[in-house]
């Protein structure tokens, strides 16, 4: 497809919503022939929706799609987006666990009646780009799910390369490969874009961004603030676009509490892994005290949260320290006895019982708290529900009505006075504020602050970095699994946070 | 999110029809009663005590047959078991009981033990394994009626104790009152039921693990331990519905079991308790009425077995299709 002005890719003022919420804003990007273009921005900014929509995953609400000249609408489905020359890398492996090697990277290449190639053919074709990424490819019977994560990440991206497409995107999809295999696939990438194909690069590591990349689009809540070439940019540049101004939380939220000294270590973590080949870390928390974990998405401090509930599988102890004694967290039941509560992520999925009554929701862990001899006493479940009706504000109709009769936020704030009602003395929140709305965000600031006045502690993941910048009096972050930064409150800004996520710590200090 | 900005605007009186449906199966006992009433006026003599006696025992054993099926629905399974262990049960105290000369309480100490520990192993597999309880049950249920047919040889041909017989004969009374003990047993259970699904921790345990078992886990509740638990109690229950199917019919055959696991499916399903809850047992109890009411009603007008199966599996159908909708309707918004 030879064009005019060596263009592979536009896209012009893209937009895209999931019913309230607008996931990209603005958006517009230009690849061109023969340049490898990295995509950044921080949590949030659309990286993953652009990315979605470009392989057919989504379709855009509006704006305008060029490839190589010529419009396209929407790529209905990712085989439409396949066959237009897009082939797509995602962050989570996906592969079938259950096939061969060479099952998985011919996987989707036929239609219903039509196979494109002779085996053989296929065989010396996989064997190939294997060959090509890997010093020792896995042989092509064997399952991949037997595979290591590298070299699954490796055949993904050698099922990306067998369909030889014009636009080649790995999002993120570099992060789990081992060094070898990363050099060997950024040679790919410069001989492909010296033969005149596009390639969009995803990545958290701003080193393999300075490497590889010819251009760079930086995208901030959904728009794209610049494009910037990779003879002139600057990691600082790069940083202070994608943070830009703080603009969610707005003046009036700044609390800044006065901060006490910390009480007594309440819960350690020592030797803890979050994935098994990632180097162990070391973690102590304090009563009264609030920690942020904070990262990009998946670079492993779900799990760590996880593994403070006793969720961890990857080697390493968990211990809660109290006037008890202490007491090892091994598994969810250990981690309540010890009074550590957990709020998890996906509110829908991990929380809610939908069809079931708020005050249903709001016992569900506590029932034995209820029990009047062998019966559930609905008076008394009222009652413990009445106090954090008036500490949480929830606004609610009658407690009998359904949890769906609710908004998000309260719906949030009932599941997380379920933790509450057990009355916690670590409480663990994954996420609590997302897709809340504001005002229902500062009430849960205001209570999470109360309450480590009162001696909580809590540990707290957020994608928002407001968040980190003002409720947190310590944030971890983590990068690749590990623990790539500790920050004390004072001092910690924006541009020392992002730049952290991407691995220039350099401009923290 | 909400149910009421959803749905296009309606009627008061008829939203609150609706609301009130949700609540309590008012269509279904509306359609029992119109049932009973054609009944009395197209049939003669199906007004009178003993016809009406008659009617509520055979509701009865459908209705004890389905506690199972209630019970593994909320939790989010489904018992296709209930038939093996039917028979399984009514073959144990009656012919093995015999064979074996353990007397009619002997076979039932080794009932109550066994229906538990193999129901318990399919909802523990099941868990464990995630393997469909569709296919497990399935398995399991004509599993135990091997095992139980084994001992007694190729003839069976059981025979109930004649006191057995008394529980469930329409002539026979209860501590003085005009109804047969299992009437009387039947509404014991049903408020037992009723008690500890809505007012124990166990209960809500059962329901929690129904409508959100990931939930569930978060939310501390053993949900393994619970679907154990509710395959083991189904797996009693159906054997012991076998006990009472003896009772009413005074001699066991291998086909004794098949027709109850539709008419389980069906109460569960015409009373309105959808998969992982919203339901509970006084709604199969209800349909167990409904669908008995109608099939004698129709029975007197001369409907064959062939078309009772096939009015069956349409009363599943139709409500599937509006239980089903309305629920999954709810949940995307």
């Amino acid at each position: 497809m030879p064009t005019v002005d060596g263009v592979l890719l536009r896209m012009e003022s893209v937009g895209k919503a999931f019913g309230p919420t607008v996931a990209v804003r603005d958006a517009s990007l230009e690849v061109h022939r023969g340049e490898v273009h990295a995509l950044m921005g921080e949590n949030g900014s659309g990286k993953s929706t652009i990315v979605k929509i470009l392989s057919g995953v989504h379709a855009p609400d509006r704006g305008r799609i060029l490839l190589a000249g010529r419009a396209v609408a929407a790529f209905r489905t990712p085989a439409a987006a396949l066959r237009s020359g897009i082939a797509t890398v995602f962050q989570e492996v996906l592969a079938a666990p259950n096939r061969t090697v060479f099952d998985n990277l011919w996987l989707g290449a036929d239609g219903l009646f039509r196979i494109a190639q002779g085996p053989r053919e296929r065989r010396r074709r996989a064997e190939a780009a294997l060959a090509e990424l890997l010093v020792s490819p896995p042989p092509l019977d064997a399952l991949v799910g037997d595979l290591d994560l590298s070299d699954r990440q490796a055949c993904a991206i050698a099922r990306a390369l067998l369909r030889d497409p014009d636009l080649l995107i790995l999002d993120e999809a570099t992060s789990a490969l081992d060094f070898d295999t990363r050099n060997r696939l950024f040679e790919i990438v410069r001989r492909r874009v010296a033969a005149g194909s596009g390639v969009v690069l995803i990545t958290h590591r701003m080193d393999e961004v300075r490497e590889v990349a010819d251009r760079v689009t930086v995208l901030r809540s959904g728009e794209t603030v610049a494009t910037l070439d990779g003879a002139e940019w600057t990691t600082a540049e790069v940083v202070r676009l994608m943070t830009g101004q703080a603009h969610q939380l707005g003046d009036e939220a700044r609390t800044d509490r006065a901060r006490r000294a910390p009480g007594d270590v309440v819960l350690q973590a020592s030797g803890l892994r979050v994935r098994a080949d990632a180097a162990p870390l070391d973690f102590e928390l304090r009563a009264g005290e609030i920690v942020g974990l904070a990262g990009l998405e998946g670079q492993g401090q779900d799990a760590f949260l996880r593994a403070l509930w006793g969720l961890g599988d990857a080697g390493g102890a968990v211990t809660r320290v109290s006037s008890r004694g202490r007491q090892p967290i091994a598994s969810k039941h250990a981690a309540r006895r010890a009074r550590i509560a957990y709020v998890p992520r996906e509110r829908r999925a991990e929380s809610i019982f939908d069809w079931m009554s708020i005050l249903e929701n709001f016992t569900a862990t506590t029932l034995r708290r209820d029990r009047r001899g062998w019966l559930l006493s609905g008076r008394s479940a009222l009652r413990r529900l009445t106090d954090y009706v008036e500490r949480l504000r929830i606004k609610l109709g009658r407690p009998e009505d359904g949890i769906g009769t609710l908004s998000g936020g309260n719906q949030q704030k009932v599941i997380i006075a379920r933790s509450l009602a057990a009355e916690p003395e670590v409480l663990l929140l994954n996420d609590p504020t997302r897709g809340i709305d504001i005002g229902a965000k500062r009430d849960l600031y205001a209570l999470l602050e109360g309450l480590a006045a009162e001696g909580l502690a809590v540990v707290m993941l957020s994608t928002e970095l407001e968040e980190h910048l003002e409720l947190m009096d310590r944030v971890l972050v983590f990068r690749d699994d590990e623990l790539a930064a500790v920050f004390p409150h004072e001092g910690l800004t924006r541009e020392a946070l992002v730049a952290s996520f991407f691995g220039a710590e350099e401009l923290a200090s | 999110m909400s149910a009421a900005a959803g749905s296009p605007p309606r009627r008061g009186a008829w939203r609150a029809l609706a609301a009130a449906q949700r609540r309590f199966p008012l269509l279904q006992l509306v359609l029992l009663v119109v049932a009973f009433v054609v009944g009395v006026v197209t049939l003669p003599g199906f007004g009178g005590g003993l016809s009406v006696v008659s009617v509520l025992v055979i509701a009865a054993l459908a209705g004890l047959a389905s506690i199972g099926q209630t019970i593994t629905i909320l939790v989010g399974g489904f018992d296709l078991s209930v038939a093996g262990f039917i028979v399984a049960g009514a073959l144990l105290v009656t012919q093995v009981s015999e064979q074996l000369g353990i007397g009619f309480w002997g076979a039932f100490l080794i009932l109550v033990p066994g229906a538990l520990v193999l129901g318990g192993l399919v909802g523990y597999l099941s868990h464990r394994f995630r393997i469909q309880p569709l296919i497990l049950t399935l398995a399991m249920g004509s599993f135990a009626l091997g095992i139980v047919r084994g001992p007694s040889g190729l003839a069976v041909v059981g025979q109930a104790p004649t006191w057995l017989t008394g529980l469930s004969s329409p002539i026979s009374t209860t501590f003085g009152l005009p109804v047969p003990p299992i009437i009387v047993i039947w509404v014991l259970v049903t408020i037992a039921l009723a008690v500890f699904l809505r007012f124990t921790v166990g209960g809500r345990r059962l329901y929690l693990t129904g409508a959100n078992p990931v939930a569930a886990e978060y939310a501390l509740v053993r949900t393994r331990r619970v679907w154990v638990i509710a395959f083991a109690f189904s797996a009693l229950c159906s054997a012991l519905a076998g006990v009472m199917l003896v009772s009413f019919s005074g001699n066991v055959d291998p086909n004794l079991g098949n027709p109850y696991l539709f008419i389980s499916l069906a109460a569960v399903i015409v009373g309105g308790t959808t998969g992982g809850g919203p339901g509970d047992y006084t709604r199969t109890v209800v349909g167990a009425l409904l669908l008995t009411m109608v099939t004698t009603v129709l029975v007197g007008h001369g409907l064959t077995s062939a078309d009772q199966q096939i009015m069956y599996g349409a009363v599943i159908l139709l409500a599937m299709a509006i239980y089903g909708r309305e629920r999954r309707i709810r949940d995307r918004v």
